[in-house]
């Protein structure tokens, strides 16, 4: 890795001021004139026919200017993978969870197109409802769908290497099951959007989003308009961790009221809108035999799992997929089976969430990785250790380990949290534990099939010198991706950040697939490499001319542009620049050519210089179904370390001295890696021990507020040291690659195995919530077996899935 | 969120006129106080809230009461310039807390004596800085939740509730105030007017909560301890002790109380104590946790309390 | 029935009819058009919606306009002097402690309120002080890091009053 002047550092990011200052503008700050409010009318059952739907009261209410329903959305279908189109705008004949949406309404302002709701005439009969996994999967259920039977939505079956030869080769089997629960993102910001047509149809619609781009296609789709004529703009967002990395029914109603109303309508979430909109994560069951050899060595892994979905598909096609095929790495695994189905259920339906499909399936692996080492006597560290894949390496499912510092990750966090030590001392209710966790840098295949290009960028130097403009569709969402680009930009032209502007977030920019599958860095950031040098060629070519140098020989470093040996004579191009700018008073000055005078130079010359830079991974993967989902041009790794103390009474788990690391191939902004280190643990230790959505028994959502789903407070939280690895990805722009989603891989098990090494007892039941844990400790204590109140559901469920083996 | 439905808000200069507009409107007027409670209840209900029936066979979706918020009343009538409601005073033998004092001013009030531990730790616990700084005592006990940590506190340390309407004063115990869930015996005519607490030597109370969180919670289990020791011998010759969201109100355990009295306040007596507590808790089961959780933390939670609570009671002269 | 409304704003008198369904944030918000401050919940259990009222931190969701008649309200906004950042913004910046920047506004005036009372807070402190704000991006080290730096560069919560014995 080289010497950078403005990447690897401490930057400040290019937006932190706005938003510490309130000049950073959120959709719901955002008006346009005329702009008119929107309001929809959402499902108050989990599952019914809609048998009366009249809206004409609500449409004669003073100030409400349209009312809109299916029959003026249409009825085309969407979702997130075309393999699974299975949603409408609004909901036909048919409801199938609590929020789903029926109608909307546009008015004047929101108390009246709130009012305007509850004229509206709804009769729903109710059908029989399919609230969990089991009653999903059962002969006679009620089907949810025509073209799921048996509430199927998705069903997986590999297997890579020989499985039941490499059982034959394994001294010891272990076995055991691990049930989660849904989970929502809990952003600040609740989604919102503002759409508009223009007096030539175009249609543009302002939305706090993940994916502009494929917001835009699924727009354009369902709508039927010419995807040339939408355009699809992302102001400030307040975070999205998934849930907002597609589109909504939310953005699809808006554009059908702006389009009938003729005026802008802006529609946004109340915070309990959010969580019945979910599509957070999936609950998952999952099942794992591993295999050993006495000395630690992996030798098979047989998996299965169960998914429920809630009421429609979303991003659940890749969710089952990687909750497999992500447990191929970061140890060496001759041979891995996984069959796993997803179902759907009468509750808001799940999607992609923070480390998608892999974070349970992970959890349940590294806290069995701990188990079978403390049964081989060894220390559990290093029979990671022993397992880990070397650079170069291609896991059982074509998985190729282009960089991987899960070494470096493991010894680092061994070595800096007092591991060794901690590991020894006894005392019931504190324990240290560890585990690893591994990540794709972005998927290797767009959601749609297609041969896009997954970032285009353009770099505009500023025609007047000096400065350069980036334009890319990306989605900055609190991340930092625009400060990363902007970093690359100024990098590449050799200029100060202060120079260079980011503009993102907008279809009309560029091509980008958005943020999500924690991709953006190493695409994106490769495209602005590309178009940066692009346009720092032309000047330099345009240099050559007017200098008779070679090109080559540029220097383009902290605003200059110098040749490494010897001097330039530029002084009829700054006599020119001077001649130019009379009246000015800040002429360059000092013996050095400056940017600001070279690519002024160049525009002379040529006209607007634009550099153009494009990205899209090479094929990867294997040939065999599903081989897509997990792949990636590289792969994030991170180890984790942390302390817990449990109050024993009352059974809270606090964790303490949290040490962990994550290796980003290169760090871009050594600071924001940080960030994200610590932001993944946070929210992967409410995901363990807060977090869980709770459904009553007709499917309502019971804690859709900030007060019952409980995410961290600052008073929950440890400190949290963060360690950087750089495994220099040679796939990654500058080696670097993600960190945004693989930091949470690792924190449910490490608390888990914690949480053992103080009780001595495995939980099988997610989330390690105050009653959970003193439940178990209680029953311990007597001498009885830990058992947990869904194992027996759990047997029944894995027993109805191997059932369908053939 | 919005407040949907139109309201009157009246802001009278003296008690007088505040509770000659809550006598003219018969109920349709509601004292505003620090809000933090009314404000929410005035919002536009919960998809939850809105139809107990959904899921069964005569559901029908009322979609009127989309817009009928859990409270929706005709008149406010803001608190904010009665400043005779707001303050601590302390006497020789007491203390007396207007009603409209924030939590977080009780909260920080360490020149409070011990006796009076337990209402500064409710006050310091329940939702976050932000909301005690708005929060009173007053409102957290006409709230009348069973978890209500305020009233939880008030009701262990034998708080006397005073009140006022057009027609004169009263006073009543705390214990006996709240009646039921969101019910207390104060008339949509009258206004808390203070809160007060005797106190006097080696008394010393504390209030322990639990939650899953330890901030923005609503408390799972509550135990307020009242303890006034008997200086020479040690024992214990008055006690107190409250449970919070394990009945349908705040739930005084006279029973459990009773088994301190002449006791030394050791280990066993302490176990023994909130053993008794247990037995007289009647917890549910609901989504934040089950009856026999709560039952396990009553336990753990008066003991704690007790031990604070006595703490407090020898370091107090 | 419209009240007319009489407070101060960021140093700034304002009067407006105001209808008794608004609540202050809307009225900040919407009103006077300072979307600085955010409402992410809209009942008090976020903090993205605080504000000092007469300098104590409050959830401006939770209080109805008219109820901060004859009150200094202090946003976001009202936190730089012209263009110069208040000393808790600068740290914010400096240390990392903005992501999503959605409690930030919150999040810093809960902070400046804390260094108000506060000047040389620890880290339980600021815990305490800061656990009405919820932060889903950043896990909350670098804010506390922030805040630390900013008590550390002892202008405390004033900005401009240097302490003489920091070199």
């Amino acid at each position: 890795m080289g010497d950078y002047r403005i990447l690897n550092s401490r930057a400040v990011r290019v937006d932190a001021a706005d938003k510490a200052t309130g000049r950073a503008v959120y959709i719901d700050d955002m008006k346009r004139p005329g702009m008119l409010y929107g309001a929809i009318l959402q499902s108050p059952v989990s599952h019914g026919l809609i048998k009366k739907l009249d809206t004409s009261k609500a449409e004669a209410l003073p100030g409400v200017v349209c009312v809109v329903t299916a029959a003026d959305a249409g009825s085309t279908r969407f979702g997130v993978s075309p393999a699974r189109y299975d949603e409408t705008v609004f909901a036909i004949d048919r409801v199938r969870y609590v929020g789903e949406e029926i109608a909307a309404v546009a008015a004047v302002d929101q108390e009246t197109a709130i009012k305007a709701l509850s004229l509206i005439e709804l009769e729903i009969e109710p059908l029989s409802l399919v609230l969990d996994m089991e009653t999903a999967m059962k002969q006679d259920a009620p089907g949810l769908f025509d073209e799921y039977p048996g509430n199927i939505t998705a069903e997986v079956s590999q297997e890579f290497g020989k499985l039941d030869e490499a059982r034959a080769q394994a001294d010891r089997t272990y076995s055991d099951f691990l049930l989660s629960k849904m989970q929502d993102p809990a952003f600040m910001e609740p989604q919102g959007c503002i759409a508009e047509m223009d007096s030539h149809s175009n249609l543009t619609l302002y939305t706090s989003t993940q994916s502009t781009h494929y917001v835009q296609r699924t727009i354009a789709m369902v709508l039927g308009i010419p995807l040339g004529k939408v355009r699809v703009v992302k102001p400030y967002v307040g975070g999205g961790f998934g849930p907002k990395a597609a589109a909504s029914n939310l953005e699809l109603a808006t554009c059908v009221m702006a389009i009938k109303a003729g005026r802008p309508v802006k529609c946004t979430f109340s915070r309990e809108q959010v969580f019945l909109r979910s599509r957070g994560r999936h609950q998952f069951l999952h099942d794992m035999e591993i295999g050993v050899k006495n000395d630690g060595t992996l030798v098979f892994l047989d998996h299965r799992a169960v998914l429920d979905g809630g009421a429609y598909s979303s991003f659940g096609i890749a969710t089952i997929y990687y909750a497999g095929s992500l447990l191929g790495a970061p140890y060496r695994l001759p041979a891995m089976r996984y069959h796993a189905v997803r179902v759907c259920t009468n509750k808001p339906a799940c999607g992609a969430q923070r480390g998608h499909g892999g974070v349970i399936a992970r959890a349940l692996f590294e806290s069995m990785l701990d188990g079978i080492a403390e049964d081989l006597g060894m220390d559990p560290i290093e029979m990671r250790l022993k397992n880990v894949m070397s650079t170069g390496e291609e896991t059982c499912n074509a998985l190729n380990m282009s960089s991987l510092g899960m070494r470096e990750c493991l010894e680092a966090v061994r070595d800096q949290s007092g591991w060794k030590e901690k590991r020894n001392r006894t005392g019931k209710n504190r324990g240290i534990g560890a585990s690893c966790g591994f990540f794709v840098s972005g998927a290797g295949y767009p959601i749609y099939r297609s041969k896009t290009w997954h970032s285009t960028v353009t770099v505009q130097l500023a025609e007047v010198g000096g400065s350069a403009i980036v334009r890319s569709g990306s989605a900055e969402i609190g991340q930092g991706s625009d400060t990363v680009l902007a970093m690359i930009a100024a990098e590449e032209l050799g200029i100060e950040l202060t120079d260079v502007r980011v503009l993102s977030g907008d279809t009309d920019f560029s091509v980008d697939l958005g943020a999500y599958s924690s991709r953006q860095t190493l695409m994106m950031g490769h495209a602005v490499k590309m178009a940066a040098i692009d346009a720092r060629n032309q000047v330099a070519d345009v240099l050559s001319e007017v200098l008779d140098i070679p090109a080559d020989r540029f220097v383009f470093s902290g605003g200059f542009v110098e040749l490494e040996k010897g001097e330039i004579d530029f002084s009829k191009i700054r006599e020119e620049f001077v001649r130019e700018h009379k009246g000015f008073t800040d002429h360059p000055e000092g013996d050095r050519l400056t940017f600001r005078e070279a690519s002024r130079l160049a525009f002379i010359k040529k006209g607007t210089i634009v550099g153009t830079g494009k990205y899209k991974p090479p094929p990867l993967g294997g040939k065999f179904k599903g081989a897509a989902v997990g792949t990636s041009p590289a792969y994030g790794c991170s180890a984790q370390i942390a302390e817990v103390d449990i109050d024993t009474d009352t059974g809270l788990v606090t964790t303490e001295n949290v040490t962990a690391s994550h290796d980003c191939g290169f760090a871009i902004n050594r600071t924001q890696v940080e960030g994200q280190i610590q932001g993944n643990f946070v929210m992967g230790f409410g995901e363990a021990c807060f977090e869980e959505v709770k459904f009553d028994e007709t499917g309502r959502t019971v804690n859709s507020n900030l007060a019952e789903y409980k995410i961290p407070t600052t008073m929950d939280m440890p400190e949290i040291k963060p360690i950087i690895v750089e495994s220099n990805e040679p796939n990654g722009p500058y080696g670097a690659k993600e960190v945004g989603e693989g930091g949470i891989m690792p924190t449910i098990p490490a608390i888990m195995n914690a949480v053992y090494n103080a009780t001595g007892i495995r939980f099988r039941e997610l989330p390690l919530n105050p009653e959970r844990v003193r439940g178990a400790i209680r029953l311990k204590e007597s001498g009885r077996d830990v058992t947990f109140e869904k194992d027996e559901y759990c047997r029944r469920v894995i027993k109805l899935l191997s059932g369908r083996k053939s | 969120m919005r407040i949907v439905n139109d309201f009157k808000y009246e802001r009278p200069g003296t008690l007088k006129d505040a509770l000659v507009i809550l006598e003219k409107h018969q109920g349709g007027a509601v004292p505003l106080a620090g809000g933090t409670d009314l404000v929410v209840n005035m919002k536009h209900r919960s998809m939850l809230q809105l139809f107990p029936n959904a899921g069964t066979p005569d559901a029908k979706f009322e979609a009127a009461k989309f817009v009928q918020p859990a409270l929706a009343p005709e008149v406010v009538v803001s608190l904010a310039s009665l400043s005779e409601l707001e303050g601590i005073k302390t006497g020789a033998d007491f203390v007396w807390i207007g009603p409209t004092t924030t939590m977080a001013r009780i909260a920080a009030a360490d020149d409070l004596p011990a006796a009076l531990g337990a209402l500064r730790d409710a006050a310091g616990s329940m939702g976050s800085p932000l909301v005690r700084n708005r929060a009173t005592i007053g409102g957290n006990l006409v709230n009348a939740r069973p978890a209500a940590d305020g009233a939880v506190a008030l009701i262990a340390l034998g708080g006397i509730v005073e009140l006022a309407s057009v027609d004169g004063t009263r006073k009543e115990a705390a214990c006996d105030f709240i009646t039921a869930p969101g019910c207390t015996t104060c008339s949509t005519a009258e206004l808390i007017t203070g809160l007060s607490v005797s106190v006097g030597p080696d008394q010393g109370s504390a209030y322990v909560r639990h939650g899953t969180r330890r901030q923005l919670e609503i408390a799972l289990v509550g135990a307020a301890v009242w303890i006034q020791l008997e200086k020479a011998s040690g024992t214990v010759k008055d006690a107190r002790i409250c449970l919070g969201a394990v009945g349908p109100r705040p739930m005084p355990a006279d029973g459990a109380a009773k088994t301190l009295l002449s006791k030394k306040p050791d280990k066993e007596a302490i176990a023994r104590c909130a053993e008794a507590a247990v037995k007289e808790a009647t917890p549910i089961d609901d989504f934040r946790g089950s009856a026999g959780y709560r039952s396990e933390l009553v336990d753990v939670l008066v003991r704690r309390a007790l031990e604070k609570a006595v703490e407090r009671a020898k370091g107090a002269s | 029935m419209k009240h007319i409304l009489k407070l101060k704003v960021n140093g700034r008198e304002y009067e407006k009819a105001v209808s008794p369904r608004r609540t202050l944030v809307e009225f900040l918000r919407e009103d006077l058009e300072l979307t600085g401050t955010k409402q992410g919940c809209g009942v008090g259990e976020c903090g993205t919606c605080t504000v000092h009222l007469d300098g104590k931190p409050v959830n401006s969701c939770l209080m109805l306009a008219l109820e901060a008649e004859g009150k200094e309200i202090t946003t976001i906004e009202g936190l730089q002097d012209g263009a110069e950042l208040h000393p808790v913004q600068k740290a914010f910046i400096e240390k990392g402690a903005v992501q999503c920047g959605f409690c930030s506004p919150g999040m810093i005036l809960s902070s400046k309120a804390l260094l108000e009372k506060n000047p040389h807070p620890s880290v339980t402190e600021i815990r305490s002080a800061l656990a009405g704000n919820l932060c889903r991006c950043t896990g909350y080290q670098k804010i506390i890091e922030a805040v630390l730096a900013a008590a550390e560069d002892g202008e405390g919560a004033d900005g401009g009053q240097r302490r003489k014995e920091k070199v």
